[in-house]
């Protein structure tokens, strides 16, 4: 499909900050089991939130530009009984709320002890809305990615494996933000994130392989055979009806050449997942030396450095996977219109099914 | 319940496009707003189409068929196109099961697009919207045409007659007739969608004539052979008949 | 003409089928070839043109009828020399029973000036630029020909035309035409009604928008030239004007004065109540808009079959002036009007007009009285190894009657065209699906877009015809599908047959009925070089928009009265 650059930035950057929310739940969790210190904690959460929401906010500024009509958006909410895109709409202006109270509370310490209990747990009327946030973001993440994998016909889409993918690369992003966050604002917190972003990374790895893996060996329900009912195997397209493209040529194919797709295909598998955990290993190594030097501005320093490209990449992961799931042209519309394009022809899209 | 829809005779189609153009003529020019064109006079001209003539080739020379498949939505008894929609733009007519697109409150977010299996729906680059076939909804009701011409357009201009309109779920109406005698099957049924439209499949005509048949018994260039008299003897029942 | 028509054997092959069709008995019967209004008529028809120079005299009218139909040697428009005396060299010893006369020959006869120069050219719905002419880049060559005193060898030529076609383009002075919306017309009994098999039928066009700019339908502009030329058709016997208008013209002429046979057959008669013949009505047109702007007269059942003998029809028809004769019009197996033309050849009729020496041996092969097959004459005169592969077109029927492509979504269904070669023959030249590739006759080659067909015989290739076009014309922009990836393959084909027994410049069509032989063209492919460019050739110098000619808008969306576009 031809990758709509609102909806990529749609889906990364709200995945960004929901991954960013959860980092931050996460360190309140640890701490308020004790198993971590917070140093500032409001400053820490309270900016955090903010960073979220604005990645948020940005996400949902791009997704306008994917409408045709921006202004009549607010509709979009109405058929949540039966539309994922319109459960979408809701839930993230709900996640956004949550998080702007999450911040609230932390920025401002109105974080009153509604459970009665006051060790280990701290803050908690924050602590609960983060779970509640938690919760949410979850169901953001379902919600987005079941935008995708509940169409059926597309079956490289319909897979719990689109929202494994969305989940964890999301998150991803999220932690690694987070670690470059916490180096400049909490570096205590730092290493936490860092192992967590390569855990999620890693995991992502395995979904994403997994899924290419899936589509590869995908045995597809139609064929031409059945888009036009028949029985023959040898069919082959000689006219679409138009000739200079159409909205289906326009939409369900990128217009990128076999090889450009290959290409793009191993930059992202060999530079989206090996080269943050090089990255993530030099980080530790330099850390470690600058620990040594007892040069704290020099640690910070890196691991900013590092937190901020392995934030690059882990977005840029999210980016390519989003526009891999794009990048396929669904089975469905070669038979509807693509077969004989000339350009096509030379394009293969067979195999480009396959990516 | 009702369920109009379009019965496609592949056997006959011939490939002219004039559903193409008729229907894009009349829809254009409708209450609905226009289907706008991008490059008009320049190079790569495309626009919004309701109904579009695919041509296949079957089979390899000499046994090859070409098949012309004309093709609009195909308002599918269960649309996977109408649930996806998040406004409720997009729906499925209970009075007579046409699935229309309401274009005051489309946002033009084409999620129908990607949902639609068949391909058949298509965003128009200039108002915005989604648009689709709507089977001829302001034709087919409007009283002030004579009761003949209350059909889609595309039906009105084919020539061949390959394009029949009606309810498939009246088992006596034409297209009933014509999918349950002449084998009307839809497209992918697969995915249960259960598309309205059906098509017609090609027939092969195929007659046997046995060589016995290609002589003709009763030549009369024998007949007017000369043929030798023939006499027979002895007594016959005319020598003795008296009344 | 298309089909069998279209090969300088068609006129035989046509024969044969006709008779196969009489041998089997489906002439007008069930199920077979029924005939329409005013056919069938008599063999041959009775219409018959001048018969010699005498009968073209300067400042008066034409001697007999422009086209007509010779039923012997005597019937032939040729001088005492038995050369053609019209500049298509119709119904000439060349082309003797040229019914339809020789359209695609004028331009090159008038600019070799054989049989004669001409001063004036007009051209009306016919692209001789382009797509209606054999042998496209020569021909536009001989439109801007110069003889040795640097005058132009055609020096006035009028276009008359709807469109910035390629024709305009060349054009001295352009009658900008109205189209079918803006103008009254007449599907009329005297020219190819659109009779039922049930009946005659004809109809009438009347404008529904008013014309354009300075546009002004081509019939009025006739009808001023005829009135101004006082042709006895157009004025009264004092020299005084005769019609009003067009409409006028259509209701109140008659084939001859009373006879009460005119454009249409319906509501004739002061009051609408007689129809076929009857005096001229004058609220003709109100009543054909009154009834769908169609006339349409059912014949008894009974007259309905068989009508070559249907005794009960042709009497009708005569009663209705429809034919001359009720005889039973029996189809000739044995034609005696061929033979009458095979014997003159063969110097068997005293006294009587034979053909030039050239020609003889020509008429004498095909006025066969009995059909018979022969190979096209091209293939006849070329060389069959070095061009193995037959080449044709076909109009493609989105864009049948609509010359004009440029209507803004119509031209979205062929944009531009390829050339169809069976796989396997396109395989064995090197040629890859959707590549570019050349096609080359005798006559000349183009680079064109291959595809590959299993559709196609592999012995052949064709393309759909008149979808490429002149960079700049048509209003497109230089830069439109149309003249970059489309092509014509009327640039392979030639006019006139090469030289030979029969004459150096023999036109290349039927030897008895002149019907060009669009289809006889032998080609060869093979793909393009790699550094070529990847662009359809050949190509000609972009055409200027003329003063005018409106921007083109980058979308458009037409609705109902009126049309969007913005830039």
């Amino acid at each position: 499909m031809h990758p709509a650059f609102s909806v990529i930035f749609l889906t990364t950057l709200s995945g960004v900050g929901q991954g960013l929310f959860l980092a931050l739940v996460t360190a309140q969790s640890y701490a308020a089991v004790g198993f971590i210190e917070l140093h500032n904690p409001s400053a820490f959460f309270g900016i955090g939130s903010l960073i979220a929401l604005l990645f948020l906010g940005a996400g949902l500024f791009a997704s306008f530009f994917h409408l045709g009509h921006p202004e009549r958006a607010w509709r979009s909410i109405a058929r949540w009984r039966t539309s994922w895109l319109s459960r979408e709409v809701i839930v993230l202006p709900l996640f956004m709320g949550v998080v702007f109270i999450y911040g609230v509370l932390h920025y401002f310490g109105w974080d009153p002890n509604v459970l009665g209990v006051s060790n280990p747990l701290q803050g908690q009327l924050s602590l609960l809305v983060g779970l509640v946030g938690t919760v949410i973001c979850f169901a953001l993440f379902v919600c987005t990615a079941m935008i995708y994998a509940c169409i059926k016909f597309l079956q490289e889409w319909h897979t719990p494996l689109t929202v494994a993918n969305y989940t964890l690369l999301g998150t991803a992003s999220g932690f690694t933000l987070a670690t470059a966050y916490a180096a400049i604002q909490a570096p205590h917190l730092t290493t936490l994130y860092a192992i967590w972003a390569v855990i999620i990374t890693l995991a992502a790895l395995v979904t994403r392989v997994w899924s290419l893996l899936r589509n590869r060996r995908i045995q597809y329900k139609s064929s031409l055979r059945t888009a036009v009912g028949i029985s023959h195997s040898n069919i082959v397209q000689k006219s679409q009806g138009f000739m200079a493209g159409s909205f289906n040529t326009r939409e369900f194919f990128h217009g990128a050449p076999r090889q450009v797709f290959l290409a793009i295909k191993w930059t992202f598998l060999v530079l989206v997942f090996p080269v943050p955990l090089l990255l993530l290993a030099a980080g530790m190594a330099s850390s470690r030396a600058a620990n040594v030097r007892g040069s704290r501005r020099s640690y910070r320093r890196d691991f900013a450095t590092i937190g901020l490209s392995l934030f690059v990449m882990a977005t840029e992961t999210h980016r390519k996977k989003i526009w891999d799931l794009y990048g396929q042209v669904p089975a469905y519309m070669l038979f509807n219109g693509l077969f004989g394009h000339s350009q096509l022809h030379q394009a293969q899209p067979r195999t480009i099914l396959h990516t | 319940m009702t369920q109009l829809a379009l019965v496609i005779d592949l056997n006959v189609c011939v490939g002219c496009h004039a559903c193409v153009t008729s229907c894009k003529q009349w829809n254009t020019s409708g209450p609905a707003g226009y289907m706008s064109d991008d490059n008009p006079y320049d190079k790569d001209p495309t626009g919004t189409f309701f109904n579009r003539v695919q041509t296949f080739e079957v089979g390899d020379y000499p046994n090859t068929e070409t098949v012309h498949f004309p093709k609009s939505c195909l308002h599918c008894e269960d649309p996977p196109c109408v649930p996806v929609c998040p406004t409720g733009a997009s729906y499925k007519r209970e009075s007579d099961g046409i699935v229309l697109v309401d274009y005051d409150k489309c946002i033009g977010c084409k999620y129908c697009s990607w949902a639609c299996p068949y391909g058949m729906r298509e965003i128009d680059e200039h108002q915005k919207v989604m648009k689709k076939c709507t089977l001829c909804v302001d034709r087919i009701y409007d009283t002030s045409l004579p009761e003949a011409e209350r059909k889609p357009a595309c039906v009105m201009a084919c020539p061949t007659n390959a394009r029949l309109f009606g309810d498939v779920h009246d088992p006596e109406s034409e297209v009933s007739l014509a999918i349950r005698e002449r084998g009307g099957y839809p497209l992918m049924p697969e995915w249960g969608t259960k598309p309205a439209n059906h098509y017609l499949p090609r027939r092969k005509t195929r007659i046997t004539i046995h060589e016995d048949e290609l002589i003709r018994a009763d030549n009369p260039l024998k007949k007017e052979r000369k043929q030798a008299p023939h006499t027979i003897e002895g007594p016959t029942l005319d020598d003795s008949t008296m009344w | 003409m298309r089909g069998l028509a279209a090969h300088s054997n068609g006129f035989h092959s046509i024969r044969s089928l006709s008779i196969l069709m009489s041998i089997l008995g489906t002439i007008d019967r069930p199920g077979g070839f029924r005939h329409k209004a005013p056919f069938p008529r008599p063999i041959p028809p009775c219409a018959k043109t001048p018969t010699g120079p005498e009968g073209v005299q300067p400042n008066t009218p034409l001697a007999g009828m422009p086209l007509g139909w010779p039923a012997d040697p005597d019937d032939l428009f040729v001088d005492e020399q038995g050369e053609p005396v019209r500049i298509d060299k119709a119904f000439s010893w060349e082309h003797p029973l040229a019914v339809h006369g020789l359209m695609h020959n004028v331009i090159t006869n008038a600019w070799r000036g054989d049989p004669y120069k001409i001063d004036t050219l007009m051209i009306f719905m016919a692209n001789m630029a382009w797509n209606s002419s054999m042998n496209t880049v020569d021909v536009r060559q001989m439109l801007n020909d110069k003889d040795e005193n640097g005058e132009f060898k055609i020096p006035f030529l009028v276009v008359c035309d709807a469109f910035q076609s390629e024709m305009v383009a060349f054009a001295d002075l352009v009658l900008p035409d109205t189209t079918y919306l803006e103008r009254h017309d007449v599907m009329s009994m005297l020219d190819r009604p659109i009779s039922e098999y049930d009946g005659p039928v004809d109809s009438v066009r009347v404008p529904v928008v008013p014309p354009k700019g300075e546009c002004k339908p081509f019939q009025e502009v006739l009808i001023e030239l005829g009135t101004r030329l006082k042709l006895p058709a157009f004025t009264h016997e004092d020299g005084s004007r005769k019609f009003r208008d067009y409409p006028d013209f259509v209701i109140n002429y008659e084939t001859a004065p009373g006879s009460g046979i005119g454009f249409l057959a319906g509501w004739r008669g002061k009051g609408g109540e007689k129809f076929m013949k009857g005096e001229p009505n004058p609220s003709q047109w109100e009543l054909y808009e009154k009834n769908n702007c169609v006339f349409h007269y059912e014949l008894p059942r009974s007259y309905q079959y068989m009508r070559n003998w249907n005794q009960g029809y042709l009497r009708w028809a005569q009663d209705h002036s429809l034919t001359r004769y009720a005889e039973p019009i029996n189809i000739h197996i044995y034609s005696e009007v061929l033979q009458k033309f095979r014997l003159a050849a063969q110097g068997r009729t005293p006294g009587g007009r034979v053909p030039p020496e050239r020609l003889r041996k020509r008429v004498d092969t095909y006025f066969d009285p009995l059909p018979f097959y022969y190979e096209p004459l091209e293939a006849q005169y070329s060389d069959k190894h070095r061009y193995p592969l037959n080449a044709l077109t076909q109009r493609p029927m989105a864009m049948y009657h609509s010359w004009d492509s440029q209507n803004a979504w119509l031209r979205q269904i062929h944009t531009y065209n390829y050339l169809y070669v069976n796989a396997q023959t396109a395989q064995a030249a090197g040629i890859v699906d959707g590549g570019w590739m050349w096609a080359e006759s005798q006559w000349g080659k183009v680079r064109c877009l291959c595809r590959y067909s299993q559709a196609v015989e592999p012995g052949t290739v064709w393309t759909w015809n008149a979808v490429g076009k002149a960079a700049g014309a048509w209003g497109l922009s230089p830069q439109a599908n149309e003249s970059q990836q489309g092509f014509l393959l009327n640039h392979l084909i030639s006019e006139e047959l090469p030289a030979h027994s029969a004459g150096e410049h023999i036109s290349n069509s039927d030897p008895v009925t002149g019907q060009a032989g669009w289809y006889d063209v032998r080609v060869r492919i093979y793909p393009t070089d790699a550094e070529e460019p990847e662009v359809s050739s050949p190509q000609f110098e972009p055409l200027q928009p003329v003063p005018g000619q409106s921007k083109r808008p980058s979308w458009l969306a037409w609705f109902a009265g009126g049309k969007k576009g913005h830039r």
